[in-house]
């Protein structure tokens, strides 16, 4: 099956098998399936942190914005491109939309 | 504000004395074989070898060093042979999974017994994370120097041994649980390239130019001994990672690295962290609690030293 694109409306949910560490500001997952290791910025710490699968692409934008100082629509492409690199990398899943 | 995910998959005996590291069993109508018992620093390793002269040759080379009174934890057996390809005359270096390398030449065979006994530290001491990385310590402190071959760690280790600073691997870095580096104190490897530089630190080498090691060519050894009687460093705590870059010619500098960014290239240098998988990266990250990063350029031996004992001595 073909994975879905990522959207606004798509619900990402974290793998529950990987190890995830803070370190500073940042953070690094391992992947003991792929033996990968993958290391967070800042910001991707907290999109990676909002991906519960219950919180679609925009309202992890809109928390972004609570934080951030950018605009909404700033923030949901950077959602979107970070949640489709996660995805890419077997991080997240992204089983269906809103 | 900028997301940005980076991400990188990998693509990638005989009993002897127990009492004296080298050691002759003569049997009628065999062979004489010697038995070498190195204590390693942590690790206790052991060859066995019936070719002439080796046993000599490893006592000048780990002269000062103690025999292990324990079991080994690696041990290489080294002795005649044939090729399986070519049926000719070969010298066989064998580990605990058999055969490891043949070679031809009498010159080939100390490089490739040290090179047979890191391998055996890679495939059997999994208690450790095992980190490719230079480790110096001063003051109880220690600084790794991770990075691949031909990064001028070894040479920058021996630099820093002839400062006065204690040697704890120019190949390995191996961390417990509790986050702490232990010693693996191999004689330094030394490629053609860096002989004068190791006749400029006054260091002398044994058999230089002697010596040959696969794709590295000439290479010469450096018993840390030679630069006091406390040269070999102990257990210390992480304090600081520099990965070294060597450019000929270049002003040496130190630039600071996040710890993120730290212990994602470790991971990358890592022998083990594949098989000990998220055990691996929590001993990882526990050792970087508290340690400071930093990428350097390295150049001149000597100012790159000075930099080193700047910055990170105060």
């Amino acid at each position: 099956m073909e994975p879905l694109r990522t959207k606004p409306t798509s619900l990402p949910k974290r793998r529950e098998d990987v190890t995830y560490h803070i370190i500073d500001d940042e953070a690094l997952i391992y992947d003991p399936d792929r033996g990968a290791t993958h290391r967070l910025n800042s910001t991707a710490r907290f999109i990676w942190e909002q991906c519960d699968g219950i919180s679609d692409c925009e309202a992890i934008a809109q928390e972004l914005t609570s934080v951030w100082n950018a605009t909404r629509q700033q923030a949901c492409d950077d959602v979107i491109g970070a949640v489709g690199s996660m995805v890419e990398n077997g991080l997240l899943k992204v089983n269906r939309d809103r | 504000m900028t997301a940005a995910l980076t991400s990188q998959l990998d693509s990638a005996a005989i009993q002897a004395n127990r009492s004296e590291p080298y050691a002759r069993h003569e049997c009628s109508g065999a062979k004489a074989v010697d038995q070498i018992r190195l204590r390693l620093g942590v690790i206790n390793a052991e060859i066995e070898c019936s070719i002439d002269g080796l046993a000599d040759e490893y006592a000048e080379l780990y002269g000062g060093y103690d025999a292990h009174g324990g079991d080994a934890m690696v041990s290489v057996r080294v002795g005649r042979g044939r090729s399986r390809y070519t049926m000719g005359r070969r010298f066989v270096v064998s580990g605990s999974e058999g055969r490891m390398f043949s070679v031809r030449r009498i010159e080939e065979v100390l490089p490739h017994v040290e090179w047979a006994l890191n391998w055996e530290v890679v495939r059997r001491m999994d208690d450790f994370l095992q980190l490719h990385a230079g480790v110096m310590e001063r003051d109880g402190v220690g600084v790794v120097f991770p990075a691949a071959p031909g990064s001028g760690k070894t040479t920058l280790c021996a630099g820093l041994l002839s400062r006065g600073w204690r040697f704890l691997s120019d190949e390995f870095a191996l961390i417990d649980g509790e986050g702490m580096i232990h010693p693996y104190p191999k004689a330094l490897c030394i490629k053609e390239g860096s002989f004068e530089v190791m006749e400029h630190l006054g260091l002398p080498m044994v058999q230089p130019r002697r010596y040959r090691k696969g794709k590295k060519g000439r290479v010469a050894y450096v018993n840390p001994r030679v630069a006091g009687d406390d040269s070999l460093g102990r257990k210390c705590r992480l304090g600081h990672v520099v990965f070294p870059k060597f450019e000929q010619g270049a002003t040496p500098r130190l630039r600071s690295l996040t710890r993120g960014e730290t212990g994602f290239e470790l991971a990358q240098l890592s022998f083990n962290l594949r098989k000990k998988g998220n055990e691996g990266m929590t001993m990882l990250m526990g050792a970087l609690q508290g340690a400071d990063c930093h990428r350097l350029e390295s150049g001149d031996i000597d100012r790159t030293c000075d930099l080193i004992e700047k910055s990170l001595l105060g």
